[in-house]
């Protein structure tokens, strides 16, 4: 793949960081930008196959562990 | 045996015997962190008195025929984003960096339950965010086999506290890589347990759903020596699992006959060196001649696994330091910074489409390894490199292989697999079923007795 040009990076940052960045930041975000639209192009393209998916859950809110303070140890 | 190397499975039945003193014991590895620390920058705080005085409480307690187990005198250390009570806690940033917190975090506690003695704390990459321990603010920490090179991260202190013999075991943290690549990058053992098994209580976050704590040692059997201390529910840590822990050190011994192993090809291996292509294709039989089969097979949507795991990291990292980012942007990195801005530009729509794809990635990667025990893979695709010439393509390589593994939060640990050509250790991680660390460590052990990478100790 060939490399973004500074601008192509510029408007990438415009889009999904909402601001201008400045040439010396071009560097910083010169792989990470492509990569994030990447990634969020194939969340776009795996969301109608996540019909009957919930969000996984790793946080628990309430459990009888928690809620009395004991558990196993 | 004693000595700097000795392994905490040597040495604990001489301290109870009474044979080794833990106040000796803690006077070597003072002496060795003031002696070689200047070099390799592992302890970001050594704390000496509190040290020796906990070594001598140790000793007196022995002495008195109460004996409370195989950490009972023995020295550690622990990266410096566990609270310890009255002890500077930084995280690698200046955003904590005068924070002396009035608690200790669980696996702290865990550890002065087990009547551990604490050396100090080790440094760490920037808020752990980042897996070279090339730290902007504390110093770059270096790789004790070769010291031009960075020990991976984020627990490089503790890699390197271990590695050179400093500690004789240590606490790190896991979000991505940052157990088990930095014990892949200084040749010792890495265990992240499996998601909710030991309590990030009084951690500093990086991202909630992927954070794992677990120890990094010189040897499996001291790793599940640690892990038993640290293991078990937590009330405090909202993702803690109320699960039963077996002891895994009682079938460390058992062998592996019979067991089936994965060696998934697919990703793993792409862009892998060939060094550690052919080390990881050799420890496959090793295993194999142990009597485990190896079986090779795709994994399912493990890119996709690589790419929501990044996006969980970024979104939550952002979340957790939106402040921090807004109201005290000086206090960090230009990189940290950037990161955190980028996950900003993730919506709440993306992480949570992020999420569910998760649970799909996590419901299918079990239903594939219900026939198996476990999965063997590189842990990762490079070595450690020089900390002034760094690749950026090794920036996502060096957690590709492990994250896999925090987005689904399975058990793996990583053991030495052999050296490059240059000197530089390599790494074999070793991935297990949900709560089933005892299967993990007894793989990695049968390999550990097979091999003798884990004998071999850098030269200070």
């Amino acid at each position: 793949m060939s490399e973004l040009t500074q601008e192509q990076i510029r408007e990438m940052a415009k889009s999904i960081l909402g601001r201008e960045i400045d040439p010396s930041e071009v560097e910083t975000y010169r792989t990470r930008l492509p990569y994030l639209v990447r990634a969020k192009q194939a969340l776009r393209d795996w969301a109608p196959r996540l019909a009957d998916d919930e969000p996984a859950t790793v946080h628990r809110l309430l459990d009888r562990a928690r809620a009395t303070g004991g558990g196993r140890s | 045996m004693s000595g700097p190397f000795a392994t905490i499975a040597e040495i604990a039945p001489a301290i109870a015997a009474g044979e080794v003193s833990p106040v000796a014991l803690a006077e070597a590895a003072l002496a060795r962190i003031a002696g070689h620390d200047e070099a390799l920058n592992a302890f970001m705080t050594v704390t000496a008195e509190a040290a020796l005085a906990e070594a001598r409480a140790a000793e007196a307690e022995i002495a008195a025929g109460r004996w409370r187990g195989p950490l009972h005198g023995v020295p550690v250390a622990v990266k410096d984003l566990f609270a310890t009570r009255g002890v500077r806690t930084t995280a690698g940033s200046l955003l904590f960096d005068d924070w002396v917190p009035d608690f200790d975090a669980a696996a702290v506690e865990r550890l002065r339950g087990a009547v551990a003695v604490i050396l100090g704390k080790t440094g760490l990459h920037e808020l752990a965010y980042g897996s070279t321990s090339i730290n902007p603010h504390y110093g770059a920490i270096r790789n004790p086999w070769d010291r031009s090179c960075h020990p991976g991260g984020s627990s490089g202190g503790s890699a390197v506290a271990v590695a050179a013999g400093m500690a004789f075991g240590a606490l790190g943290s896991d979000t991505g890589c940052s157990i088990r690549q930095p014990a892949a990058c200084c040749g010792i053992v890495g265990l992240k347990p499996t998601f909710g098994r030991i309590s990030k209580f009084g951690a500093i976050p990086l991202a909630w759903s992927l954070d794992h704590v677990g120890p990094l040692t010189r040897s499996v059997a001291d790793a599940a020596i640690m892990y038993q201390a640290l293991a078990g529910f937590d009330p405090r840590d909202a993702c803690a699992a109320d699960e039963p822990v077996t002891d895994p050190t009682a079938g460390l011994g058992d062998g592996i006959a019979g067991r089936r192993i994965v060696l998934p090809r697919a990703f793993f291996f792409d862009q892998c060196e060939p060094e550690i292509t052919a080390a990881v294709e050799a420890a496959a039989q090793v295993l194999a001649t142990a009597g485990a089969t190896i079986e090779e097979m795709a994994l399912p949507h493990i890119a996709e696994a690589h790419l929501t795991g990044n996006l969980t990291i970024m979104t939550e990292a952002a979340t957790y330091h939106d402040e921090n980012r807004r109201t005290r942007p000086e206090k960090l990195s230009t990189e940290v910074r950037a990161l955190l801005e980028l996950g900003q530009g993730l919506s709440a729509v993306e992480y949570l489409q992020a999420q569910r794809l998760r649970r799909r990635i996590t419901q299918e990667l079990l239903r594939a390894l219900a026939p198996f025990d476990a999965i063997i893979t590189p842990t990762a695709p490079v070595p450690a490199t020089p900390i002034d010439n760094s690749p950026p393509h090794h920036g996502p390589l060096r957690f590709r292989n492990t994250i896999p593994f925090n987005l689904t939060g399975l058990p793996a640990i990583s053991v030495p697999c052999g050296f490059t050509g240059g000197g530089l250790p390599m790494g074999l991680q070793i991935v297990g079923k949900p709560f089933d660390e005892a299967m993990v460590l007894r793989i990695a052990h049968a390999y550990e007795q097979a091999t003798d990478w884990h004998t071999r100790h850098p030269a200070l």
